[in-house]
């Protein structure tokens, strides 16, 4: 097997400026390292900069300080940047289009024929339970179903990372129960790195080898926590005692940034 | 869709009054009954009073002075005269409309220079440039087609401006992410989304247009619907005058059904 990419943050920060000209720090000095093929949790308070930091690992913010790395995970030898692709928390589908051709909106883009894309977007359903549903469109879909073809429009670029920005956070807790479960299996699967961003300890725990826990803005990493529950994990594993303990550390470390985070919140509201 | 759920308002009977009229028949019929009422006790009124028809001519003659114009009184160049005016300039600012359009709300330098002379153009009665656009072009169809297209331009631009900033920018993130280059989002994400108020925009425009070249027709035109209505007024032609009206409502209501048809091809994915 390939040794894969592995992605350092190095002291990445982001300032950006508001519109009245303050100066707010997002990120301060974010380090730490993302190993292939391995889930890693980012847990935080919302408004720590856990989605900011998924989109400057993914490129599409460039930080103010500081530098997102891909490094070969044996060598440590620098290397080109992997396929990335994500998942996002309010779906992002193309509502003009349908539910095959969003799926297949990558591969468009990339110049792939239109019989190919076709197929392979059909491939792509199929992993996620979605095969009927190529000609409808996303307002035709429940919440849960346009995730998966969120899903699987990430998993058609056959990417070696896959970001995962609460990729549950809208969806109801029932709902994101099966969800998980079946993320779980497609990621173990495909055998890709996992970056998930999220504010649920459960879902960290339960999906994650290993959750970095944010501190409230500006966003630092307060704790890297291994997660060395057995796999497949299920519901019946948040049972085990290993889970609680793991569960209680975290929500120690969370539930005072989140009053921190909430006392920001009054001053800047 | 909301047509239905007026209709079914209607349905419901409201008082005496309103079962009454409802035995009558559906409320569409009841459109047409209505018009056809209205017919006879025009014609009827005129008849009887014995009106002279200079004022206001029966329908039953408008019908015939309708149909002679058609078959020997060249009507019908008129109204492709007066068509291809509309639609050619409308073409003009459709293309050049979208371009601007797209070009403004995806540069703020460009849109702060575009600005200031929309905001001037915008709210001016497009009618008051005809005579400067006469001494410019003279009164031909460059002329026609500029004072069409003049019409439709601006809120065909400032709808393709509103639509693209519209644009959720999380499409614009995972149209980034999935690869797409710059060029590529504005076809495959902006435009696509700004489609519906495009639209809208095209609706606006079409209206002006329509106005502004019959307009421009009474003023110098020689054939078109505009010239005919306003010869057969200087020559007190009232049955005429009525015919060119008849055919201008006719065009007003085709132009809507067609945009509608159109509308609902384009915007399939909202209402599904």
């Amino acid at each position: 097997m390939e040794p894969g990419v592995a992605i350092e943050c190095d002291g990445v920060s982001l300032t950006y400026s508001t519109k009245s000209g303050a100066p707010v720090e997002a990120l301060q000095r974010v380090s730490f390292r993302i190993d292939p093929r391995r889930v890693t949790a980012i847990i935080g308070p919302s408004g720590c900069g856990k989605s900011t930091l998924l989109l400057t690992i993914r490129g599409l913010i460039a930080p103010t300080g500081g530098k997102v790395r891909f490094v070969n995970a044996e060598t440590g030898a620098k290397t080109a940047e992997p396929r990335m692709a994500t998942v996002w928390q309010g779906f992002n589908l193309f509502p003009w289009r349908t539910v095959i051709d969003n799926v297949g909106f990558g591969l468009q883009v990339k110049g792939v024929s239109r019989q190919d894309r076709t197929e392979r977007a059909r491939h792509s359903l199929v992993k996620v339970d979605l095969a009927g549903f190529e000609s409808k469109y996303p307002r035709q879909l429940s919440g849960g179903m346009r995730q998966r073809v969120g899903l699987a429009r990430a998993l058609v670029m056959e990417p070696e990372v896959l970001l995962l920005d609460e990729p549950f956070g809208a969806l109801d807790a029932q709902t994101r129960l099966v969800l998980q479960e079946q993320l779980a299996g497609v990621v173990e699967q495909s055998g890709t790195t996992a970056i998930l961003v999220t504010h649920s300890i459960e879902e960290a725990v339960l999906l994650a080898d290993k959750v970095l826990v944010m501190t409230a803005r500006p966003g630092r990493i307060a704790a890297e926590i291994g997660i060395d529950l057995p796999r497949p994990r299920s519901m019946a594993t948040t049972h085990l005692s290993g889970y609680s303990a793991l569960f209680d550390r975290i929500y120690g470390l969370l539930r005072d940034e989140v009053l921190k985070a909430m006392v920001i919140e009054s001053e800047t509201a | 869709m909301s047509e239905r759920s007026l209709s079914s308002a209607e349905d419901r009977p409201i008082g005496a009054l309103g079962k009454t009229i409802s035995k009558l028949g559906e409320p569409r019929t009841l459109g047409w009954i209505a018009v056809g009422f209205v017919l006879v006790v025009w014609e009827a009124l005129v008849a009887v009073a014995h009106l002279n028809p200079i004022y206001l001519p029966r329908p039953s003659h408008i019908l015939i002075a309708l149909v002679t114009m058609f078959r020997s009184g060249g009507l019908l160049n008129d109204l492709l005269a007066t068509l291809g005016r509309i639609f050619g300039g409308f073409a003009i600012s459709l293309v050049l409309g979208v371009l601007v359009g797209i070009w403004m709300a995806t540069s703020e330098r460009v849109n702060a220079i575009a600005d200031n002379f929309i905001a001037a153009l915008y709210p001016l009665p497009k009618v008051t440039l005809i005579p400067l656009l006469i001494i410019w072009l003279g009164t031909g169809g460059p002329f026609m087609l500029t004072i069409s297209a003049l019409g439709a331009i601006f809120p065909i631009i400032i709808n393709t401006v509103l639509g693209i900033r519209q644009c959720d920018p999380g499409l614009i993130l995972a149209a980034r992410d999935l690869g797409a280059t710059n060029r590529q989002i504005i076809h495959m994400v902006l435009l696509p989304s700004a489609v519906p108020s495009i639209f809208a925009g095209v609706r606006l425009g079409l209206g002006v247009s329509i106005i502004l070249v019959v307009a421009a027709e009474m003023v110098v035109g020689k054939v078109g619907l505009g010239a005919r209505l306003y010869l057969a007024g200087q020559v007190l032609e009232t049955e005429q005058v009525f015919a060119v009206l008849i055919v201008l409502a006719l065009l007003g209501i085709v132009v809507t059904k067609v945009q509608d048809v159109i509308d609902n091809w384009v915007s399939h994915w909202r209402i599904s």
